[in-house]
């Protein structure tokens, strides 16, 4: 029985700079006659989807490619532009846990807040408040204010009370990313549960082993357009080959051993996309950095993460050393300078502050003018798989001091988790370096 | 047949909306009385502490036009409470689309939900704190149960001019984020064309005819007509209130629902 369709569904959305309109710019634009109609931009193009009842269906692409619009469009959330979307029975939009709830109301109240705008009645809410605390683990926090949990116990609220009853179809969008690994575990039950029922789920995730375990047909789409539909194994083998091919022909920071190439500057494909998550325009793999607010001699101006064939790249296996790249342009003679990176996880935390003066301080050539490339090598196993931003980029000049261009989530890159390493353990921790146990007898 | 058990505990859209109306009314309202002993009353104190000053200030002087400063008094304060309550509940109705921006990204919520859940609220402490009042006040000016019963009319019709205006403003609000200073200079317009504080008949002819453009003198008129004139209820005022009410109403609700589509790209 089919349970979505989805029928020549495109979508558009306003592109950012109009969300800056204002009344007063409006009417003057009137009077002067500049007035122009919002620009808008095909998000999602002519998609054509059907989904059984019961199936698991993994969805994968780059940043930007319309996954989450998408699920938000079989969510409701979104009304499609043009086609027809249907869809059959419940559904649990997992999208993000907690998002609904009012930081100064109870728990309690809180469960049935969020239980209602789910689509449950309050009396039907009241009724499963126990069930839901039990499940979440926060019995004793029934009357405690909601700002005063952790991020993780609020998850975990959100997870309970979305995934108290069966829903007929479920939409997970990263959420098992969160909370400790004990109640992630949980959670995967409950979900593997709902799994083996006749419960249809649409997944996103950057674990592309774990959607290559779990579906039985993964979805790749690419800047808004289905790329290929079919067996999960194939369809991701297809998207991380297609990834490699794309840093072949359209890198956009063209490496020492290639020469520049004029499209290479500004239009690269990468750049053009819109990230769904607005006004935040997050790029994988590779960046442009904008220029920093007081210029000095020195400027980078791209910064990338690259495979060990430098290559760039948006996957990085948890075992593979890999690096981040920055292209840079020194403009007068300066001496002494040192550059940086910074390099922060999904949570907005420092994991590393790379920086050129460190250990092996490189001397000499980085001080001359022209536009060079530099490489720090991040080695291998160590940053815990998950999802990773470069979140700024810095210099220091001898004389003229520090720059630094700080721009959250300027980049983003995801470490994942190959087939060998299926049964290393991750608790809490940041990162996760090969560490040597030693016994020893009295 | 887990499937016809399951189908019962899920609302009909209509039920939906019902609660979904009542939860965020109860979150308006407990937000805004966390942490205040007076509760609700703080919402007459304002319209009183206002007539109060404006008897000071203009009792005297206008005491003749409307029969003396007791009527005075009575008057500012019918007029107060309702413009009060105009710009109070589309103040809050205002914001309320774009401050659950983020949430209507996560969730899908009939977003007219939002600009009703703030008037509603206001609704609420119209009837606990004002309605009691001007009960009161009706009674004993009247002495006629009928003048009471017919009180809920001009009431209705400034609810209805309040939805109505609630949703214009809420989504526009979506569109343009500088609104709220073209909105304060609007309410204080609607405000000073109303005769709050001074009697109709000053007013210019050349200016009157402008004046009937204003929704809520009407209100004010016909809520002074029953609650203060000591005279039957008025239905033709009641009745010519009701339908303009009923043209803002609908007229906002159209816009709100025709820009509705594009609400979610600026959201």
């Amino acid at each position: 029985m089919e349970v979505i369709r989805l029928d020549q569904v495109s979508l558009l959305r306003r592109t950012q700079e109009e969300l800056s309109r204002d009344l007063k710019k409006t009417i003057f634009s009137l009077f002067e006659g500049k007035y122009r109609k919002p620009m808008r931009k095909l998000v999602l193009d002519q998609i054509n989807l059907s989904i059984q009842s019961g199936e698991k269906v993994g969805i994968i692409g780059a940043n930007g490619s319309g996954k989450s619009t998408l699920l938000k469009l079989i969510c409701k959330i979104f009304q499609p532009t043009h086609g027809r979307v249907w869809v059959k029975g419940k559904v649990a939009p997992l999208i993000e846990l907690g998002a609904g709830f009012d930081s100064e109301l109870s728990v309690i109240d809180n469960i049935k807040l969020y239980g209602v705008m789910l689509g449950f009645s309050e009396q039907e809410m009241r009724d499963r408040v126990s069930s839901i605390l039990e499940f979440a683990e926060l019995e004793e926090y029934a009357t405690v204010p909601v700002k005063a949990l952790s991020s993780g116990m609020v998850a975990r609220l959100g997870f309970s009370i979305a995934t108290d009853v069966q829903p007929d179809i479920l939409i997970l969008d990263e959420v098992l990313s969160v909370g400790d690994a004990s109640f992630k575990n949980k959670c995967k039950q409950r979900i593997e549960r709902f799994w083996d029922r006749n419960t249809t789920i649409l997944l996103v995730s950057h674990d592309l082993e774990f959607i290559k375990e779990s579906c039985e047909r993964v979805i790749w789409l690419e800047r808004g357009k289905i790329s290929a539909v079919g067996d999960p194994k194939e369809t991701v083998h297809l998207y991380l080959a297609s990834v490699n091919l794309l840093d072949d022909s359209t890198s956009p920071a063209p490496f020492p051993s290639s020469e520049p190439s004029p499209q290479s500057s500004e239009e690269t494909p990468l750049e053009q996309e819109n990230e769904e998550v607005l006004p935040a325009e997050i790029v994988v793999g590779a960046a442009k950095v904008p220029p920093p607010e007081t210029p000095g001699s020195v400027i980078i101006t791209d910064v990338f993460i690259a495979n060990e064939e430098k290559q760039i790249v948006e996957l990085v296996d948890y075992g593979s050393p890999f690096f981040i790249g920055m292209k840079y342009q020194v403009k007068a003679p300066t001496q002494n300078l040192m550059l940086g990176a910074y390099l922060t996880n999904e949570y907005g935390m420092m994991i590393l502050e790379p920086v050129t003066q460190n250990f092996l301080p490189i001397t000499g050539a980085i001080n001359e003018i022209g536009e060079r490339f530099i490489y720090v090598k991040i080695p291998a196993p160590f940053l815990r798989p998950g999802k990773y931003y470069i979140s700024g980029v810095g210099a220091y000049e001898e004389g003229f001091g520090h720059h630094h261009w700080i721009i959250e989530k300027l980049l983003s890159f995801s470490v994942i988790l190959p087939e060998k390493y299926q049964h290393e353990w991750f608790g809490q921790e940041l990162v996760h370096p090969p560490l040597e146990w030693f016994l020893e007898n009295n | 047949m887990a499937v016809s058990i399951q189908g019962k505990l899920f609302l009909s859209e209509a039920q939906r909306y019902w609660e979904l109306l009542r939860v965020f009314v109860e979150r308006n309202l407990s937000a805004r009385y966390r942490g205040s002993s007076l509760g609700i009353f703080w919402s007459l104190l304002n319209p009183v502490i206002m007539t109060g000053i404006y008897t000071a200030i203009f009792g005297s002087a206008f005491a003749e036009a409307f029969g003396s400063i007791l009527n005075y008094a009575l008057a500012a304060l019918t007029a107060l409470v309702i413009i009060n309550f105009f710009s109070a509940s589309t103040t809050q109705a205002l914001t309320s689309v774009v401050a659950n921006g983020a949430l209507l990204n996560k969730i899908r919520l009939p977003i007219s939900v939002f600009p009703t859940a703030a008037i509603t609220a206001n609704v609420f402490q119209l009837g606990v704190a004002s309605v009691p009042l001007l009960i009161v006040i009706t009674l004993v000016t009247s002495k006629n149960l009928l003048n009471v019963v017919a009180l809920p009319l001009p009431l209705l019709s400034l609810i209805l001019v309040s939805l109505g205006v609630g949703y214009l403003v809420s989504a526009l609000y979506v569109f343009f984020r500088d609104l709220p200073y073209f909105y304060e200079i609007i309410v204080f317009v609607l405000w000073i064309s109303s005769p709050v504080f001074y009697p109709a008949k000053i007013v210019p002819p050349q200016v009157k005819p402008f004046l009937a453009f204003n929704p809520l003198s009407a209100i004010i008129e016909s809520t002074r007509q029953i609650v203060l004139s000591g005279q039957l209820p008025d239905f033709s005022l009641i009745l010519g209130t009701l339908l303009g009410s009923i043209i803002v109403f609908g007229l906002g609700l159209s816009l709100f629902r025709w820009w509705q589509p594009h609400f979610m790209d600026l959201l």
